[in-house]
C-alpha cells in the first residue's frame, strides 16, 4: 500500500466533505473512489474506444437457427 | 467465436448511462436482446480490432411501470404481471425500445458473461419478441429523434 498527500484547496475540500457525509464516508474514502472510477473509465474508454463503431458495414448480423428467412431480412432491416 | 446471445434473451448488463454513453453503469439490469453480431470479413481485413464474441445490440426495460402513466410514447410496450410472468419476470415491466445500447460483448457490460447461461434471466416469448422489433421498426421510421444510444459501439 502506498501512502500519499494530497492538497486540497478550502473550496474543493469543503465540496468534498460535503459529498463524502451524504455517503457516510471519509474524504479519504471519497478520493479513493473517484480515482478508482476514473481509472476504471479511462481503461474501459481506452479498450473499446479502437473498435469500429455499429454499422453493417463493419457487424454482420448473427442468424439464430430457427429463424426464417423472412424473419432476419426483417431483424436485419432494423439496423440500416 | 459464436455470440453467446440470441434475439430475444433477457440478459444481465450494465447498460451505460446516456450522460456516460461509453461507461458501464455500476449496477447491473436487465436488457432484451435485438441482435447478435460479428466482425464482417471486410472489418476484419481492415485489421480492425473487435471482442472475440463480437457486439450486441440491446433495447432498455424497467419495472418502474408507472413512470409513463396512461399514454405510453411511442417504442413502449408494456408487459402486464401476467405476461411478465410467462416470461420468468416476478413483476410488470416495460421495454423501451427508443433505448438502444451497442455493446461489446465483453465482461465489462455482461457481467455474468462467463457464467454457464451468460446471464441469461430469460429468453423471452417470440409473440412478444415481435413486437419488440415491430416497435423498434417504428422508432426508426416515426420517432427517430427520440432515440437514446449507448455503448461505445453506437453509430457515430
Amino acid at each position: 500500500m502506498a501512502d500519499i498527500t494530497v492538497h486540497l484547496d478550502d473550496e474543493l475540500y469543503d465540496r468534498a466533505s460535503r459529498v463524502a457525509g451524504l455517503d457516510n464516508v471519509s474524504v479519504k474514502e471519497l478520493v479513493e473512489e473517484v480515482m478508482r472510477r476514473h481509472l476504471d473509465y479511462v481503461e474501459v474508454v481506452e479498450d473499446f474506444s479502437k473498435m469500429p463503431p455499429f454499422s453493417l458495414e463493419n457487424y454482420e448480423l448473427h442468424r439464430d437457427p430457427d429463424e426464417s428467412d423472412e424473419d432476419y431480412a426483417f431483424r436485419r432491416s432494423l439496423f440500416q | 467465436m459464436a455470440p453467446p446471445f440470441r434475439r430475444g434473451d433477457m440478459v444481465w448488463s450494465y447498460f451505460p448511462f446516456a450522460e456516460t454513453p461509453d461507461v458501464p453503469a455500476r449496477t447491473r439490469h436487465a436488457v432484451i436482446i435485438i441482435g447478435a453480431f460479428s466482425a464482417t470479413e471486410a472489418s476484419r481485413m481492415l485489421g480492425l480490432p473487435v471482442s472475440s464474441y463480437g457486439a450486441a445490440v440491446a433495447v432498455y426495460t424497467s419495472s418502474q411501470v408507472k413512470k409513463f402513466g396512461e399514454n405510453f410514447p411511442i417504442g413502449i410496450i408494456q408487459v402486464p404481471l401476467d405476461r411478465a410472468r410467462q416470461n420468468k419476470n416476478k413483476s410488470a415491466f416495460f421495454i423501451d425500445t427508443r433505448v438502444r445500447a451497442y455493446l461489446p460483448i465483453h465482461k465489462d457490460y455482461f457481467p455474468d458473461l462467463d457464467a454457464p447461461n451468460h446471464g441469461l434471466i430469460t429468453s423471452i416469448d417470440q409473440g412478444l419478441f415481435r413486437r419488440v422489433m415491430e416497435e423498434f421498426a417504428r422508432v426508426n421510421e416515426r420517432a427517430r429523434e427520440q432515440i437514446v444510444a449507448v455503448g461505445p459501439l453506437r453509430p457515430r
